[in-house]
């Protein structure tokens, strides 16, 4: 058996052999055909015999390795009968080649069929090993994750829906069809419990014997520790989560509610539920692409002691703030309209703002973000704001408007509305808090 | 051609290396090297930061955009000089109570140096009753009755750690990325790359309460080879908020309006002449301190504020405590100051008195600062501040869960030592996780052993979340570019929502 695994062993190491060989073969076959280098021609022969004897103990070995090595089969079939072909391919060639030597036509493509075959069973051959990202110029791909569809955490499987989650949002990156490192794979629950290339991952009911969790573990900057460096670390109650499924026996059939579980797991289980369940937020938002306008505008608005800034440093939209100019909002507002579509966020907190000067307001067309908090603004000014489709945020904390008044405009649904009056509710639910607190 | 002896053609050579020809033969490569060198712009002709050049000629505190999208436009910190306990306040050590009065095992204590403690210490159990609070279940001391309202709003980070084990240096270090002096502080980078948004005020507002400045001095909050108009500017919450800042008697403020233009038209002649950065520094600061005449008292003054919010932060005009200074805090972010830095003296528990007893004089300072704390985030949040706002607690170091022996003679009052390898601090707001905890320390809260950040994490997660790279953020200063988190620092990516 160890004979046998050695033996097995060797295949990475001479597949390369009958590569190389009989590639110097087939482009001395092709250089034979000139009057020139018509000596070559015993030459080839023994490279041919030299290339296909190689050819066989990489298959003997290769057939070998196959059943020792954990390599899925449906990727194994075709580099086994590419390799096989390409074998068989090279040696009916070497028995007709005089027959059709002097036919150029199906020389050529002969020779393009065996460059092809040799070439696509070492890339086969490579992608076993290397995992099909390996040649790409393109950055590791980082698998997108679906926030999770759990309505029902308590009734969630074990395996599936958690396990796998954390297996397919952390580690499948590097261990899966695509890519096996340390012949590790964790996309389906057959491989985890297959493990990798020393053994087994997982002693169920025993993490302290279960590989994954010892290196899971690991001090982070050990160079065993996983994910490895440059990854995002497992969060502690992804952890717990794992430990507690090994620990549990590492079934795939259980269910949450199944399974006895102490006061960290429940924790960890919420806490899973809660954090993945959250879609999140994307960080920059798609605009379209704006002509430049006139600087001297900016330079204006700035003589008036507006604050200008871009919003990230190339693109062609701002933030205006208007704390110095708090006086000459009206103004301000002139000017400003003739950039309304550059406007994404307009902070006009602690300024003489009101219904009048923000009458143009619904030519911002792009405002996201909008501060009216210390204003004067009042119900027809707000108005103006209805049409607005971008908007995400506004302020409206500490103006004279009425909680009816506001609600009686439609605003955007994911709108975040600051509500002009302090809430006192929070304060009350504050001083209840510290009440019972001290009672205990 | 007379043949010479080799003393005189020594003396020939030597002399040939003075000739006005050899000069010219010889050097003109590099007189020409040079001359292109100075015509390129030095070595910042090939994608050379052009921002850098063009900044003198503008107003040092303008608005500027951050190179990357930022959650946060400003930061509250708040610093426990000190450093509080945190057994007695987030991380509870259940295990730590029944070695309540154990000799320390002396695997912990091998190859440590501690600031007073002295042979083998003794154990010291949590003075305080831990119980879960909000949906995210987070542990928290009976010593701060207030916060659970608001913890499912922070991440609390319960494994930090520094190389510090003493104030001056340890505050160094987390405010300048280095325990030596002379760096620019968190505060003066961050108004250097963003500016102001209200040039009325300072961008960086520094206030301190608790009786002290904290050890470390002014550096602190000073600008280190940063042009000094981003330094912090220290408030008092007591009296005149900026010394100095009253006009002299018999000068009104249009006199004073003339002198100050007659002084800079005098500077600005100077900075033609010179170039000198400073220079334009000090015209901004004559500028700035006139217009803070008026906004600095409007702004610095709490008795406007109402009832409600009084009684919310614990507040009393008039006197210089913690509760003023984060209302300050709130109303100096509102009105767009960039970093606010608070520092409360009087966390250090070592137990040699009552004040310093974790059982007495700790537990008086956690209600105070409990209180107005959460006052804070609550108010930034019903005011909508809060997304934009990051609001930073902690202390310097941690302390040890040891009884500190001063002398290797048990203190009378219950204390511990100072402590750098675990300590806990919290984050809120400003695209912060909410209901958060990340990182564990061992049974006895000695260790590390998941989670680790260092101060230098802590650093590049808050220049991160203001829209910056901390490794790309950089300002050029004696050969070499600088940055805040030198040559560390990791964005501690779990607590980003």
């Amino acid at each position: 058996m160890i004979m046998k695994t050695f033996i097995a062993h060797l295949h990475p190491l001479l597949v390369h052999l009958p590569i190389g060989i009989l590639l110097v073969y087939l482009l001395l076959e092709y250089l034979r055909r000139n009057e020139k280098y018509k000596l070559i021609a015993p030459i080839n022969t023994i490279l041919f015999f030299i290339g296909i004897g190689t050819a066989v103990l990489s298959i003997i070995t290769g057939l070998l390795n196959a059943d020792v090595s954990t390599y899925p089969e449906d990727d194994i079939f075709w580099h086994k009968w590419t390799a096989i072909t390409t074998t068989l391919l090279f040696t009916l060639y070497f028995i007709i080649r005089n027959r059709i030597f002097y036919q150029p036509v199906y020389v050529i493509g002969f020779f393009i069929l065996l460059l092809f075959s040799i070439v696509a069973t070492g890339h086969l051959g490579g992608v076993l090993t290397h995992g099909e990202n390996y040649l790409s110029f393109e950055d590791d791909i980082q698998p997108e994750i679906q926030p999770l569809q759990i309505k029902n955490i308590e009734e969630a499987r074990v395996y599936e829906d958690l396990v796998q989650y954390i297996f397919n949002k952390n580690c499948i990156s590097c261990h899966s069809a695509q890519k096996q490192k340390g012949q590790l794979r964790l996309d389906t629950y057959q491989y985890v419990l297959t493990g990798g290339k020393s053994g087994q991952i997982i002693k169920s009911g025993d993490i302290g014997h279960s590989e994954m969790i010892r290196r899971i573990l690991l001090d982070e900057s050990d160079d065993k520790h996983m994910p490895p460096k440059g990854k995002l670390p497992l969060r502690d109650f992804e952890v717990q989560l794992l430990k507690w499924w090994v620990q549990s026996g590492a079934g795939n059939q259980q269910h949450v509610n199944e399974m006895g579980k102490d006061s960290i797991t429940a924790m960890a289980i919420k806490q899973f539920h809660q954090v993945f369940s959250q879609q999140s937020a994307p960080i920059q938002v798609e605009r379209p692409v704006l002509n430049k306008f006139d600087p001297a505008i900016i330079k204006q608005l700035q003589s008036i002691g507006c604050t200008v800034t871009p919003l990230t440093q190339q693109e062609n939209y701002y933030r205006i703030v208007a704390f110095n100019a708090k006086d000459s909002i009206y103004s301000v507002m002139e000017i400003l309209q003739k950039i309304a579509a550059h406007v994404v966020e307009l902070k006009l907190s602690f300024t003489n703002a009101n219904d009048s000067s923000l009458q143009n307001l619904s030519k911002f067309i792009h405002l996201e973000k909008l501060w009216l908090d210390h204003t004067e603004v009042g119900i027809v000014g707000l108005k103006n704001i209805s049409n607005l489709k971008d908007l995400k945020y506004l302020n409206l904390f500490k103006t004279n408007l009425k909680e009816t008044e506001i609600a009686s405009i439609q605003f955007p649904k994911e709108l975040q509305l600051i509500s002009p009056v302090p809430k006192d509710t929070l304060l009350m639910a504050r001083d209840s808090v510290m009440v019972s607190a001290i009672k205990q | 051609m007379r043949k010479l002896n080799i003393h005189q053609e020594a003396k020939k050579v030597s002399l040939e290396f003075q000739t006005r020809r050899h000069f010219l033969q010889q050097c003109r490569t590099g007189m020409g090297m040079l001359a292109l060198g100075s015509m390129l712009d030095g070595c910042n002709y090939f994608g050379g930061d052009k921002e850098n050049t063009g900044l003198l000629n503008a107003n040092p505190l303008a608005a500027k955009a951050s190179p990357l999208p930022g959650k946060a436009k400003s930061v509250i910190f708040l610093h426990m000089a000190g450093a509080p306990s945190q057994l007695e306040m987030f991380d509870y050590k259940p295990a730590l109570q029944k070695m309540d009065g154990m000799d320390c095992p002396d695997s912990f204590l091998q190859g440590k140096k501690f600031a007073f403690i002295r042979g083998v210490p003794q154990l010291l159990g949590p003075q305080a009753s831990f119980k879960q609070y909000g949906e995210s279940g987070i542990w928290l001391s009976n010593h701060m009755p207030y916060f659970p309202s608001i913890v499912d709003d922070v991440s609390i980070l319960k494994a930090v750690s520094t190389d510090q084990f003493n104030h001056a240096p340890a505050q160094l270090l987390m405010h300048c990325g280095t325990a030596r002096l002379g760096r620019p502080s968190m505060g003066s980078w961050v108004t250097y790359g963003l500016g102001s948004e209200n040039s009325n005020l300072p961008g960086f507002v520094v206030l301190t309460s608790g009786g002290r400045n904290p050890d470390a001095g002014k550096s602190v909050w000073g600008s280190g080879f940063l042009p000094s108009v981003y330094q912090g500017v220290q408030c008092r919450s007591e009296g005149d908020p900026v010394l100095f800042l009253k006009d002299p008697n018999g000068i009104d403020r249009d006199m004073r309006k003339a002198s100050i233009e007659a002084i800079n038209q005098v500077n600005q002649v100077a900075y033609q002449e010179f170039q000198d950065p400073e220079i334009l520094s000090r015209i901004s600061q004559y500028e700035m301190a006139f217009n803070m005449q008026i906004a600095v008292p409007d702004v610095m003054n709490i008795t406007d504020e109402p009832e409600y919010i009084h009684r919310m932060y614990g507040t009393a005009p008039g006197k210089e405590s913690f509760a003023n200074n984060v209302l300050l805090a709130r109303k100096l972010v509102e009105k767009g100051v960039r970093f606010v830095q608070l520092f409360d003296w009087g966390w250090d528990s070592h137990g040699t008195d009552p004040g310093t007893a974790l059982d007495l004089g700790f537990v008086d300072k956690c209600r105070q600062n409990d209180q107005a704390v959460t006052a804070l985030l609550m108010d930034l949040k019903q005011r909508g501040l809060l997304d934009e706002t990051l609001v930073v607690w902690g202390g310097e170091f941690g302390r040890t869960p040891m009884q500190e022996n001063r002398d290797g003679k048990q203190n009378v009052f219950k204390g511990r030592d100072h402590h750098s390898d675990a300590f806990c601090m919290w984050m809120a707001g400003g695209g912060i996780r909410k209901g958060f905890t990340y990182g564990e320390t061992d049974e006895i809260g000695y260790h590390a052993v998941n989670g680790k950040v260092s101060v230098f994490d802590i650093q590049a997660t808050i220049l991160k979340q203001l829209g910056f790279d901390h490794t790309a953020f950089t300002y050029p200063f004696q050969g070499r570019n600088f940055r805040l988190t030198d040559v560390f620092g990791k964005v501690i990516e779990p607590v980003i929502a």
